[in-house]
């Protein structure tokens, strides 16, 4: 089976310094991938050249066959790879809910004159535009707080919203920056399900960056690990956690309050 | 009691607009007339301004652009014998035009760099107004603008502009025509998105904003309106000149960014009265001659110090500041 997302050779130079090294990974439709490693190894930098935000210094992307290498964050939005950042970035201001419906953007399809001139059809379309962010708000866990201001969130609740807004765009792919960072235990297993049930009930691949490893190892179906930009493994769990390179690297190091 | 305030603000502004056009009927000063008719063009650049504001940026080519929009407009009435209407329209669509091709590449950057970008690219307006002497005059400056082609309507008579007060009415119906669109288009989608650009510029590309398309939009319709006040004050003026310390040069530019801080970016109107305020002020104060520049700056200071958010803010702060004293009324024993 073809993979979605084929990394090949991707490469990126910040002056002389290898942040990631011709990397070499296949990320299969409907499964959970873990990408970690050390602080540094280059995870977030991967995150960010598959979503436009960087341009690769070498090395293609394909996805679902498409070269995506050079494509900006917009572009890869509507090809359907969405993401969250690694800290809360929302629009503070906004309610929750018009947090996610800013995300519905891409399928907002209100021409520009209807919009300007305010005609019926489009209050019509953004009554529809906002149960559709209701409906979204629901799956995430946060239908009650829909009218309150992002800013006054608990951080476990700002995550959550992250992930809804990237929701919105109906991503057959979906990068996740540390979804789980600072969060407590409870919160942490709350996420870990929403993640799981996308891949179960709605198909979403993952690519999930994350340093808390009971999350890694509880979620991924595959890890592969990165150190100083270069993979060092790549396998299930079990073979990850075994495999002496990684542990060297790595694995043992960290110390999570869970 | 919002919906109170709303209601008030809501019935207002009609009749603020009717006051408005009711003015010249007891205001008879043509020095006064001129005054309130530089006021609303001013309204209309300090608008503009804040559009291109609205994705975050701070445009200091005003300047440059009243210049395309002031020198096109009188040259095509004057060279070409074009109707007014046509070449002040013409102008606003060269300055959109000039702002989309600057744009790509100047609306990649940001903060400092762009605002220092579009202050060098006015100069540079500025400078090629004031070189090209055989076509602006140069030095000597370009006069004889005609006044705008009267309106022959048909079965009442024709709308001609001779006077102060046609220029006021004149004035004062572009003005509200220019506010009508750019603030039609902050309540948008369109507004939405800029906005929404302004707070999380990498958050809006991720859910599929072209961020730099948007940039360029508002950047092209603050620099359309840009072009309009600029023509309008050729006709209103007949004169035009493009020295260091002209209207087209960076004090403009660094004037309306002032009106814009003064009156408040929050809110729509605060540009607005921000412009207002600070042209017909000053006037009042011109018999002061020394004086006027430091009432003026001190006026800036302290508003910029005591209210940062601007004169706009105003009603709202007395709001907040009786509901704590209601909060702190009730609870005595708490130091507030």
């Amino acid at each position: 089976m073809k993979p979605i997302l084929q990394i090949i050779n991707l490469t990126k130079y910040f002056g002389g310094l290898g942040a990631v090294v011709n990397l070499n990974l296949d990320v299969y439709q409907g499964e959970i991938l873990g990408l970690i490693g050390p602080n540094g190894a280059g995870k977030t930098t991967v995150i960010n050249m598959i979503a436009g935000a960087l341009r690769p210094s070498g090395g293609k992307l394909l996805f679902r066959g498409e070269d995506v290498t050079h494509f900006p964050s917009h572009r890869i939005a509507e090809k359907g790879i969405g993401r969250i950042f690694q800290t809360n970035t929302l629009f503070q201001h906004l309610s929750v809910i018009t947090n996610v419906r800013a995300g519905l953007y891409l399928r907002g399809n209100i021409g520009f004159w209807g919009d300007f001139l305010s005609l019926p059809y489009v209050h019509k379309q953004e009554a529809l535009l906002y149960e559709e962010a209701f409906e979204i708000l629901k799956f995430v866990g946060l239908s009650e707080q829909k009218d309150q201001l992002a800013i006054n969130l608990p951080h476990g609740n700002q995550r959550a919203l992250c992930l809804a807004v990237a929701l919105a765009l109906k991503p057959p792919l979906l990068l996740l920056d540390e979804p789980v960072t600072g969060m407590n235990a409870e919160e942490v297993s709350t996420m870990l399900s929403l993640i799981r049930a996308l891949r179960d009930k709605k198909g979403i691949t993952s690519i999930m960056v994350e340093h808390n490893m009971r999350a890694v190892m509880g979620l991924c179906d595959r890890i592969a690990v990165l150190d100083y930009g270069k993979k060092i493994a790549e396998g299930s769990p079990v073979e990850v956690a075994g495999n002496p390179a990684v542990i060297e690297a790595y694995l043992g190091v960290e110390q999570d309050a869970d | 009691m919002s919906s109170k305030i709303s209601m008030i603000k809501h019935s207002s502004i009609p009749a603020f607009i009717i006051f408005l056009f009711l003015i010249p009927i007891f205001l008879k000063n043509t020095y006064w007339l001129h005054v309130l008719g530089i006021a609303g063009i001013n309204v209309i650049l300090v608008s503009s301004l804040h559009t291109i504001r609205s994705t975050g940026e701070i445009s200091m080519g005003t300047g440059g652009f009243m210049a395309i929009g002031a020198y096109t407009s009188a040259l095509l009435a004057m060279k070409l014998g074009l109707s007014f209407w046509l070449t002040m329209l013409l102008s606003g669509v060269l300055c959109a035009a000039v702002a989309v091709i600057l744009g790509y590449p100047l609306m990649r950057t940001k903060g400092i760099y762009f605002s220092i970008l579009t202050l060098v690219t006015a100069e540079v307006f500025r400078l090629i107004a004031w070189y090209y002497s055989s076509l602006t005059g140069g030095a000597v400056g370009l006069s004889g603008i005609p006044s705008p082609n009267s309106i022959p309507i048909p079965g009442i008579g024709t709308i001609i502009f001779e006077t102060k007060v046609d220029y006021y009415y004149l004035i004062l119906v572009i003005t509200l025509l220019s506010l009508l669109v750019l603030f039609r288009l902050q309540n948008s989608q369109v507004g939405f998105v800029w906005r929404n650009i302004r707070e999380m510029d990498h958050l809006a590309a991720s859910v599929g904003i072209n961020v730099l398309r948007y940039k360029i939009f508002a950047f092209a319709i603050g620099s359309f309106f840009t072009g309009i006040a600029g023509a309008l004050f050729a006709h209103f003026m007949h004169l035009l000149a493009a020295d260091t310390t002209g209207k087209f040069g960076m004090t403009t530019s660094i004037y309306i960014l002032i009106y814009m801080v003064f009156g408040g970016e929050g809110k729509y109107m605060g540009p607005v009265l921000g412009a207002f305020i600070l042209t017909v002020l000053p006037e009042t104060f011109r018999a002061m001659k020394e004086y006027q520049p430091i009432i003026f700056g001190a006026l800036v200071i302290l508003i910029v110090f005591f209210m940062p958010q601007g004169i706009i803010s105003f009603p709202d702060r007395i709001l907040s500041w009786r509901r704590r004293k209601e909060t702190s009324d009730r609870m005595p024993l708490q130091s507030s």
